[in-house]
């Protein structure tokens, strides 16, 4: 399938749209936010799934975003947080079962891990049983009041599956960077990657002023010495702009660098940079993460900090 | 933080040959390196290299004859007899290579199949890159296109070198659309595609390439040797890693290897008998930085030629001279004029610092005799010059002890020097960010040359100890566990940690511990986490001599980096040894994780 229209929605825009879901799908982790979506909004569709993670069954909000998923009658998978595969497989076991040309999906990433949404990108853009799918992406921010992140080493360090640029090092790497709030981490991305020129991105306006603060200060040795024109501010709850900023700037870079780009913030920042590889297929998306051993936290959503975006995806025979 | 971002700007990697030329500095490695013999390059990431393997290609060769030979009196270095192939490649290109079986459901025959076709078409490149300099008429280039196409079995393309190079893109290009299929069928159709030479010995198409150009090369340029220079074999596969080693014994006799590895010789060869016979250890990084002073001075006197504006501005005027240049047998005089800084601090300790009084007694001076000038250049007084200053420089301001002087441990031209290791990115690196510093507040002396005060010396080279620390967190051995024994970050804290103790403890130290001998004591796992440690440049290995190599990590001396000096107060300095068993403790001494996270998270809840 072939990426041809990307948009983004209001919440009241979403919520009226007369649009069918043929499948909602969403997350089951210890935050909170995990159900937000179909919680406070209550969204649904034809049928609807929740991933619920194997890790940390019993931790913080899990047990009750569980009971509420069962409660509302969803279909219940589980899989690890790691996993880079099941998503997508589980997503193709139904849409096995129906006939349906132009299918409607809606997809919560706010708590899934970046190899499940990621999986789900991948396998999405591989399809070829449809004419059409309309992918609605549900984000909503979460609190980070109070939270300092403990740096840990970076175990998952490689390239996303399916997000491979893996060519011919026959340019140099340019590294885009999306800043998060553990600056350590991209210290050693950056080190280890070894990239000729970085360019980094944050959030700004960020979900709120004091996360925009936290992350600059976070990562104030890293930007101090960045080029400032390679420093981009890109407004969380505007995804249709900020895809369109990196968008541009990979397409001015792609004939001189090979292009990684590794999102270490706001999940919508990654959901960007894998649209943007299944256009430019030399680029390559990275996961840098300390793995299994990252300490549960609650994350609480932001109310009023949603975001929706949908991407149309149509058959390239069309 | 330019230790991890402004490195790259040095980075020769993305240098290009021409660009290497110009602004290299000749070192007595390099003359080793042109030497026709197999040879491995050992060092630490950034040691220069990259550098000097692209230094050995035609175009680097051209440009220093064309431009930079009459810089110099005599001749500094004796030109290659053979012709360079630099095979492109760096980390990122390694770490994707080795992930390509993170799929799980590749075969290791199959991964392997994928991971040879891609370096063959590297290995193309690379001759394409050196065929592209060196032919330049149009007849020639036609006819060794048509050879490299028959051999390389690529159908259908005008016989021209940039035709080729696209065609090679597009193979990479297939591969990577396989890899990132989710069918395993799809790559085994993918990867039938190709000729069977594709996936061969990783030496077979660099030898049947030499065949085919032999001819035009030796009527040519006299050339009838091929240098292959394969980077970053530390980080390559491993198959590629025991071929290439393998070949280094018997090879044909056209082709010799440049090899670059970590400060460890690679296990598979070590314990081979008669190793100068078949290939020469390069060591490029130094136990003593004092050894590469002239090294550091000159790109230091070069960088500020093409940096700062004034013509005859020199490293002791715009950085000073450390006030505690401690492998030095004499400090600089300025040091001990009467007054100074240093001076100031020695009268205070003889006067206050029982500790001190008591070591002067034990040693039979005088202190109501002395005559600071003459003693310094005495052997006990070098001996304890570097922890003086050092000692203060942790003391509190309301400490009763301390001096009124301040006395800038970490600054000075020597401190630089130390702190980079003489690696010439991280020299650099530490140069640009005082050049930004400068640039942005602009200071000159009474001559109205340019000058960087101490203290904006000492914000530099403590950030960049610190980024660095930070970085060593980042890092991980795969095989780590629950134990801090076996994480890099804990391990470094607690060596960093001794040793600051050793120097700041209450006695005034007289022969404080300040390197490790890794002893028996640790597990593979545990030897590890130190073997990453010595790849990333965190430990040094200490030899006996300037060339000697470690053959192994169990036995052997090393120290921390000066990198992390000013983050754990320490000298630049190679002190005495200690077992590293004995400084780590037992691995159930060691706090684990979760007591870690327990300690951080009640901090967090205070505030």
């Amino acid at each position: 399938m072939k990426l041809t229209h990307i948009y983004q929605m209001s919440v009241d825009e979403f919520s009226k749209s007369d649009q069918k879901k043929n499948l909602f799908l969403c997350a089951s982790g210890y935050e909170e936010r995990s159900r937000y979506f179909a919680d406070h909004l209550e969204v649904r569709g034809d049928r609807n799934v929740f991933l619920g993670f194997l890790e940390n069954k019993l931790d913080l909000c899990r047990p009750e975003n569980d009971e509420f998923y069962r409660k509302n009658k969803f279909e219940e998978r589980e899989l690890s947080g790691d996993s880079h595969k099941e998503t997508y497989k589980i997503l193709e076991a139904l849409l096995n079962e129906s006939d349906i040309q132009d299918l409607k999906v809606t997809i919560d990433i706010s708590s899934m891990t970046r190899a499940w949404y990621g999986n789900i990108i991948h396998g999405l853009s591989k399809e070829n049983r449809f004419t059409s799918i309309s992918v609605d992406i549900l984000y909503v921010s979460a609190q980070h009041e109070g939270i300092v992140i403990p740096s840990e080493p970076n175990r998952i360090f490689s390239p996303l599956l399916g997000f491979s640029g893996l060519g011919l090092a026959n340019k140099p790497t340019a590294l885009l960077l999306g800043l998060g709030l553990d600056s350590v981490r991209a210290v050693g991305i950056i080190e280890e990657i070894d990239p000729k020129d970085v360019w980094a991105f944050y959030t700004d306006p960020a979900a709120d002023d004091a996360v925009k603060r936290k992350i600059l200060i976070a990562n104030d040795s890293i930007l101090r010495y960045i080029p400032l024109n390679n420093c981009i501010a890109y407004p969380l709850r505007n995804v249709f702009q900020s895809f369109h900023m990196l968008r541009s700037l990979v397409g001015a870079l792609i004939n001189d660098y090979r292009v990684v780009i590794v999102s270490l913030g706001p999940k919508i920042f990654g959901v960007s940079s894998m649209l943007i590889s299944k256009e430019f297929p030399e680029v390559s998306v990275w996961r840098v993460s300390p793995g299994k051993k990252t300490e549960p936290r609650d994350r609480k959503p932001i109310v009023g900090s949603e975001t929706i975006l949908r991407t149309i995806w149509e058959s390239e025979s069309n | 933080m330019r230790s991890a971002i402004e490195d790259s700007e040095f980075n020769a990697r993305w240098m290009s040959p021409e660009q290497i030329a110009y602004s290299f500095i000749p070192v007595p490695e390099f003359q080793k390196l042109v030497h026709t013999n197999n040879a491995i390059l050992l060092g630490p990431r950034g040691c220069g290299k990259t550098t000097l393997l692209k230094m050995l290609t035609r175009r680097a060769i051209d440009t220093w004859d064309k431009f930079r030979k009459d810089e110099f009196d005599s001749k500094i270095f004796d030109y290659p007899q053979f012709e360079t192939i630099y095979i492109p490649s760096d980390s990122r290109w390694h770490i994707e290579l080795k992930h390509i079986k993170d799929r799980n459901d590749l075969s290791e025959v199959l991964v392997e199949r994928i991971q040879r076709l891609l370096i063959t078409l590297s290995v193309f490149e690379g001759f394409l890159d050196t065929v592209r300099y060196s032919v330049n008429n149009i007849e020639d280039e036609i006819q060794l296109s048509k050879e490299l196409i028959g051999h390389w079995e690529l159908n259908s393309i005008l016989p021209r070198f940039d035709k080729i190079s696209i065609e090679l893109l597009k193979i990479a290009a297939c591969v990577r659309g396989a890899i990132n299929d989710e069918s395993t069928e799809n790559i085994r159709k993918t990867l039938s595609r190709f000729p069977n030479s594709y996936f061969g010995h990783a030496l077979d198409n660099p030898i049947i390439i030499c065949q085919i150009l032999e001819k035009y090369f030796k009527e040519s340029l006299g050339i009838s040797k091929w240098a292959i220079c394969f980077d970053e074999l530390e980080i390559s596969p491993d198959w590629l890693r025991k071929e290439l080693l393998t070949s280094l014994r018997s090879c044909d006799q056209r082709i010799l290897l440049k090899l670059t590895s970590t400060p460890i010789l690679p296990r598979d060869i070590h314990t081979e008998p008669a190793r100068d016979d078949d290939f020469k250890p390069i060591r490029l990084w130094h136990s003593h930085v004092v050894d590469a002073k002239t090294f550091c001075e000159e790109l230091t006197r070069k960088f500020i030629k093409d940096n700062y504006s004034s013509t005859n501005l020199i490293p002791d005027v715009l950085l000073n001279f450390s006030q505690l240049d401690n492998d030095e047998p004499i400090c600089h005089p300025k040091v001990y004029e009467a007054g100074s800084p240093l001076m100031e601090i020695i009268n205070e300790l003889v006067n206050n610092d029982e500790s001190f009084q008591e070591l002067l007694k034990r040693k039979g001076i005088d202190q109501n005799k002395l005559n600071l000038k003459i003693e310094m250049k005495d052997k006990f007084w070098r001996k304890i010059r570097p922890f003086i200053g050092i000692r203060e420089s942790l003391k509190k301001p309301d400490d009763k002890m301390r001096s009124r002087k301040v006395l800038t441990v970490y600054a000075g031209k020597e401190a630089i020097y130390y702190m980079s290791e003489a690696n010439p990115r991280w020299l650099l690196n530490l140069l640009t960010n005082l050049y930004d510093i400068w640039i942005s507040n602009q200071r000159f002396n009474e001559a109205k040359e340019p000058i960087i005060p101490f203290p904006s010396q000492r914000k530099v080279l403590s950030d960049h100890s610190n980024n660095f620390h930070s970085y060593i967190k980042t890092i991980e051995n795969p095989e780590s566990g629950l134990f801090s024994r076996k994480r890099l970050s804990d391990m470094v804290d607690r060596i960093g940690e001794h040793f600051k103790g050793e120097i700041h403890g209450k006695r005034f130290p007289i022969d404080p511990n300040g390197s490790f001998i890794v002893d028996e004591d640790f597990s593979d796992d545990e030897i590890k986490t130190i073997q990453l440690a010595i790849e990333k440049g965190v430990f040094i290995f200490v030899g006996k001599s300037r060339d000697d190599l470690p053959q192994d990590i169990r036995g052997n001396r090393f120290r921390l980096t000066y990198r992390l000096s000013p983050k754990y107060y320490l000298p630049f300095k190679n002190l005495p040894s200690r077992k590293l068993s004995e400084i780590m403790g037992k691995p159930e001494e060691m706090p684990d994780e979760k007591q870690i996270t327990l300690e951080f998270d009640s901090k967090v809840s205070k505030k």
